[in-house]
């Protein structure tokens, strides 16, 4: 279950990255909310690829 | 889309970035950006501080190998920092005692043997003891150790442990003399001390040292935090890291080296403020490719 460690990382990540492209902190707010959702998204999506490719193999 | 704000104040930005490169988040508390302050304290700290508890707080240090000392400066400070530290360290401060632990560890005075004072504390370890021929090892004892050491001679004038064995028994005994001992200044919070027993004089016959002939007492005693927090790892103390921590050890530094990245980005924002604004300066809410897109759509409408 390590892998749930990266969740708090991609939110870190997240919010550091938009809080530097963006000043009002709603925009921050908002603007790292959908960037979190896209980056969990893209590893949900990777680790189905990697599973099903795992599972063929 | 809202009216855009004025530009960001940014006081003295060379202040503001030097505050934010010591403590994440200080640059932007100086200039009065609170929120953003509190984002960037709290996701690069909590970040760099739950890798370095994931890795029972050895994750961070500026590497000592011997095979780097052999090399001259300033490819050696190359070497080191592209092994890990150089993102570390743009954590801050949190991060810079490594730089003085470094020097402190490869001080030739931090040497195996070198046991000044006495001791009085806590101690684990083993035991191993001669019976019959054969060798045994006897594990778990803890208990108090006690050592007078004389300075010149740096053995003990007197020293004695009291404990219990592994099964909760009641073990005593007398040290003979300190046969090994770990440097004072190393990397891990635990110091080993090796202590020639003579067991002759035990009777102890209840515990598994009865009719032990010869012993050696393998003590692991505390070091205090500033001897052991962020030194480099020797190459013995690494293995005992990736065995002791496995994939955790990874993750641990992977964590402390995106928080280092991380304040470089948030450093660059109290030095030059958020990378969207306008021509004047003035932060705007939509992307590079949000606004170009905004400018090319009336044109397409147009030609449609």
């Amino acid at each position: 279950m390590k892998f749930l460690y990266f969740i708090p990382l991609a939110v870190a990540i997240s919010c550091v990255y938009c809080g530097t492209r963006y000043e009002r902190p709603a925009v921050i707010v908002r603007r790292s909310a959908g960037f979190l959702g896209k980056t969990l998204g893209f590893m949900v999506l990777l680790y189905a690829i990697l599973y099903a490719i795992a599972r063929l193999v | 889309m809202t009216d855009a704000p004025p530009p960001v104040e940014l006081k003295n930005r060379w202040l503001a970035a030097f505050l934010g490169l010591v403590v994440p988040g200080l640059g932007h508390a100086y200039q009065g950006r609170k929120f953003k302050a509190i984002v960037f304290a709290v996701s690069i700290l909590g970040i760099f501080h739950w890798g370095q508890a994931l890795a029972g707080w050895r994750a961070v240090y500026l590497d000592d190998d011997p095979e780097l000392r052999r090399i001259a400066q300033p490819q050696r400070l190359v070497r080191q920092l592209v092994r890990g530290y150089g993102a570390q360290m743009f954590n801050g401060v949190v991060a810079w005692p490594a730089v003085v632990q470094q020097r402190r560890n490869a001080d030739p005075d931090n040497r195996e043997g070198r046991f000044d004072g006495g001791f009085d504390g806590t101690a684990v370890g083993q035991f191993q003891f001669g019976r019959d021929g054969q060798l045994f090892v006897a594990g778990n004892y803890r208990g108090r150790l006690k050592l007078d050491v004389d300075p010149v001679l740096g053995r003990p004038t007197e020293g004695r442990f009291e404990g219990t064995d592994g099964e909760g028994r009641p073990v005593s005994f007398e040290v003979d003399e300190i046969s090994r001992v770990d440097p004072p200044i190393g990397a891990s919070p635990w110091r080993g001390i090796w202590l020639t027993v003579d067991t002759d004089g035990l009777d102890l016959p209840e515990t598994e040292l009865a009719g032990a002939n010869g012993g050696m007492f393998l003590a692991e005693i505390r070091r205090p935090l500033s001897d052991w927090y962020q030194v480099p790892p020797d190459r013995r103390a690494k293995d005992a890291l990736h065995h002791e921590f496995g994939t955790g050890l990874e993750i641990a530094l992977v964590f402390t080296w995106v928080a280092g990245f991380l304040n470089v980005l948030a450093v660059w924002d109290a030095f030059d403020g958020p990378a969207y604004k306008d021509a004047e300066g003035r932060p705007v809410e939509l992307s590079p490719k949000e606004q170009k897109k905004l400018r090319t759509e009336p044109e397409g409408e147009a030609a449609s």
